[in-house]
């Protein structure tokens, strides 16, 4: 009988160890979620615009973290936030550079393609007052260059717009279709294709 | 696991490669639209309007585009790059 007391006892007090060293965890882990949510929170300003995929799974995976701690699960949150704080890390790096390189194409294309279309126009201006067109072009193939004209014009209008509401993505976007539609038109027109316009 | 089938769903993606313009930085102008013609033995403007434009009364265009090189449109030289607007 005396056996089974010590055996009880034993495994109370093992329990209550447990319980203990469980607990002990709990301090630690909130601070560890605490820091990948400040980290993933000041990676999410640029990163949401850049990178909103990767965003989107940091975060799901910190509702994750978050549930498990209020599970209690400490030590999953101890292995799993300092993951989630370097991956924020990663990502708003991975952020800056994307912006610092959507920022230099626009750049590029900002100062280029107005020059492009400014050709286009010429050409298109000075075709409309020929009284007779060159070989090789109809007045449909005219009529469509200026067609193209016109799109191209709406297109960089709202690229420029993109651009300044801060919306760099969507600017590179719409200029790299403009570049496509000129090199379709610079070919109508039997103009030379710049190399820009190639790719 | 293989990671061509379970793409990492935080995978950075490739900021690309190379792009035009960036080439433009190495000194060439990559977003130059401007059409040269290089005058041949018997042409004038008049004819070299006509080839672009169709139509030969629209010889002033190319004179006035080239008033950095041409002084009169009854004269252009042999080998002169003009440019065709």
């Amino acid at each position: 009988m005396q056996r089974y007391v010590y055996s009880f006892v034993i495994m109370i007090l093992a329990a209550a160890l447990l319980a203990a060293c469980g607990s002990g965890d709990k301090g630690p882990a909130e601070t560890a979620l605490k820091a990948a949510e400040e980290a993933i929170n000041t990676a999410k300003g640029e990163a949401s615009k850049y990178m909103p995929d990767q965003v989107k799974s940091l975060e799901s995976a910190l509702a994750s973290t978050r549930e498990k701690l209020g599970k209690g699960d400490y030590k999953a949150v101890l292995s799993e936030a300092p993951a989630l704080t370097s991956k924020a890390q990663e990502i708003a790096s991975a952020a800056a550079a994307k912006k610092a390189e959507l920022t230099k194409s626009w750049e590029g294309l900002s100062s280029g393609m107005p020059r492009v279309v400014e050709a286009i126009k010429s050409r298109v201006d000075i075709l409309s007052q020929s009284k007779k067109l060159p070989a090789g072009m109809s007045a449909e193939t005219l009529a469509q260059a200026k067609a193209g004209l016109s799109e191209i014009t709406q297109q960089w209008t709202a690229a420029t717009e993109a651009s300044k509401g801060g919306n760099l993505m969507d600017a590179v976007a719409k200029a790299s279709s403009v570049k496509v539609k000129a090199a379709e038109v610079l070919t109508l027109l039997k103009m030379p294709v710049p190399e820009a316009l190639k790719s | 696991m293989d990671e061509k089938k379970n793409p990492d769903p935080w995978a950075i993606p490739d900021i690309g490669p190379e792009t035009d313009e960036k080439k433009s930085e190495s000194g060439a102008d990559a977003f130059d639209a401007t059409q040269w013609h290089e005058v041949k033995k018997g042409e004038t403007l008049w004819k070299i309007a006509e080839q672009y434009y169709g139509d030969g009364s629209l010889y002033p265009k190319i004179f006035d585009a080239n008033r950095d090189v041409l002084k009169d449109p009854n004269r252009i030289n042999i080998g002169q790059k003009l440019r065709i607007p």
